[in-house]
């Protein structure tokens, strides 16, 4: 609609000495439609004015739906009733263990038909460390002065020292041992 | 269709679980797909017993310069006397990240990397540390650990002084004494007392007729 406007609006500006032709609008009536007076009297008497309005008006008004409201929220939502929405059941809320024992191997509390993860971990490391590990491969330079060369000092950054580490890891704690 | 992969897909999955298995003689793996693989070695397992011919197992496995070899020479000898029943599964807690979950599958008398003996043998190592008697329950489970492996006993042993030089040398680590019911495990249930009638061990006379 703005688009036809904004060319109206170059249309005059370009040919402003010739006369403006007026706009012709003909309304076709549908052959398909049947019109009946009971059907008509169902409605409500807003949409028959919007009808009538819409057929007279030249251009049609901007407001489509006046006064006609669609379904909606008739009010927000509050903040203790959302809370008790969301929160309230207890299906959704954090529920205590039953299912503990101690582990008999170090004493702290396990879950039941688990092993503790702490001596599992253990006992892996053990495993992985008594594999003999191949050492890395070390270029021998007679001169120092070119290893100096073909290898500057690199300093390592604090941020790289951490990304080392892998602190930013989440470790599972260990549990808490039995009284 | 299985574990959320076409029918190829979680094929390959199951072959390269298996094979890995039969590598490394233990994995970490989540429990369906764990569950699944048990089946697959279990019957490679069997077909090695039997003697098939080895383009038969070739469909089932991934690196088979390693993992067939492996088959026949250790494995085939080593289950001479079993019955089944291979493979192991114990339960870990869920993964940190989704909360899957986790659990390790071992290969029964492996020695190497078997997690129940080295956790059996740290139980011992640390009770015997602390100067208390070994609770039947213990021994239950040492005596069937132990019952159908070769110098089960001394492997044993060994495992048993690592665990005091490798994990029990800090001494806060044994300043926790057991304070249970009856000394065992659980909070509320009663001591039964165990009769422990371990298997006949029918290693001597055990020659599987070939056929070849
Ligand atoms: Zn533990």
């Amino acid at each position: 609609m703005s688009l036809s406007l904004n060319l109206n609006q170059i249309a005059v500006r370009v040919v402003g000495i010739l006369p403006r032709i007026p706009e012709i609008h003909i309304a076709i009536p549908n052959i398909f439609q049947r019109r009946t007076e009971a059907s008509t009297e169902t409605h409500d008497p807003r949409i028959l004015e919007l009808i009538e309005n819409l057929q007279d008006a030249e251009v049609p008004p901007f407001f489509i739906d006046n006064g006609i409201l669609k379904a909606a929220p008739k009010k927000k939502v509050s903040h203790m009733k959302r809370r008790q929405k969301l929160y309230g059941p207890g299906k959704k809320q954090l529920s205590l263990l039953q299912n503990l024992n101690r582990c008999p191997a170090c004493g702290n509390y396990k879950r039941s038909h688990t092993l503790c993860m702490h001596c599992v971990g253990q006992i892996r490391r053990h495993w992985n460390d008594s594999v003999p590990q191949q050492e890395a491969f070390r270029e021998e330079f007679v001169n120092p002065l070119d290893e100096k060369i073909l290898y500057p000092g690199k300093k390592e950054l604090p941020d790289e020292r951490t990304l080392r580490k892998k602190e930013w890891l989440k470790r599972r704690p260990r549990t808490l041992p039995v009284e | 269709m299985g574990l959320g992969r076409s029918v190829k897909h979680e094929w390959a999955m199951l072959r390269n679980l298996a094979s890995s298995l039969i590598k490394n003689e233990s994995i970490i793996t989540t429990k369906a797909r764990a569950k699944k693989t048990q089946a697959l070695v279990e019957n490679l397992i069997t077909k090695a017993k039997k003697n098939y011919d080895k383009s038969l197992i070739l469909a089932d496995i991934f690196e088979p310069n390693v993992t067939i070899p492996k088959l026949y020479n250790v494995l085939k000898p080593r289950y001479q006397s079993r019955a089944g029943g291979y493979t192991r599964i114990l339960n870990l807690e869920p993964r940190m990240n989704d909360k899957a979950p986790q659990v390790i599958m071992e290969l029964v008398d492996n020695t190497q990397r078997e997690m129940k003996l080295w956790y059996t043998a740290k139980i011992v190592a640390r009770l015997e540390l602390q100067n208390i008697a070994i609770n039947p329950l213990t021994q239950k489970n040492v005596d069937k650990l132990l019952h159908n492996r070769e110098n089960g006993e001394e492997k044993f042993r060994e495992i048993v002084e690592i665990c005091k030089k490798e994990f029990y040398s800090d001494p806060k680590s044994l300043e926790n004494l057991p304070r249970m019911r009856n000394d065992i495990n659980t909070f509320k249930k009663r001591d039964h007392p165990y009769k422990i009638v371990p298997r006949p061990v029918k290693r001597n006379n055990a020659t599987v007729s070939t056929s070849s």
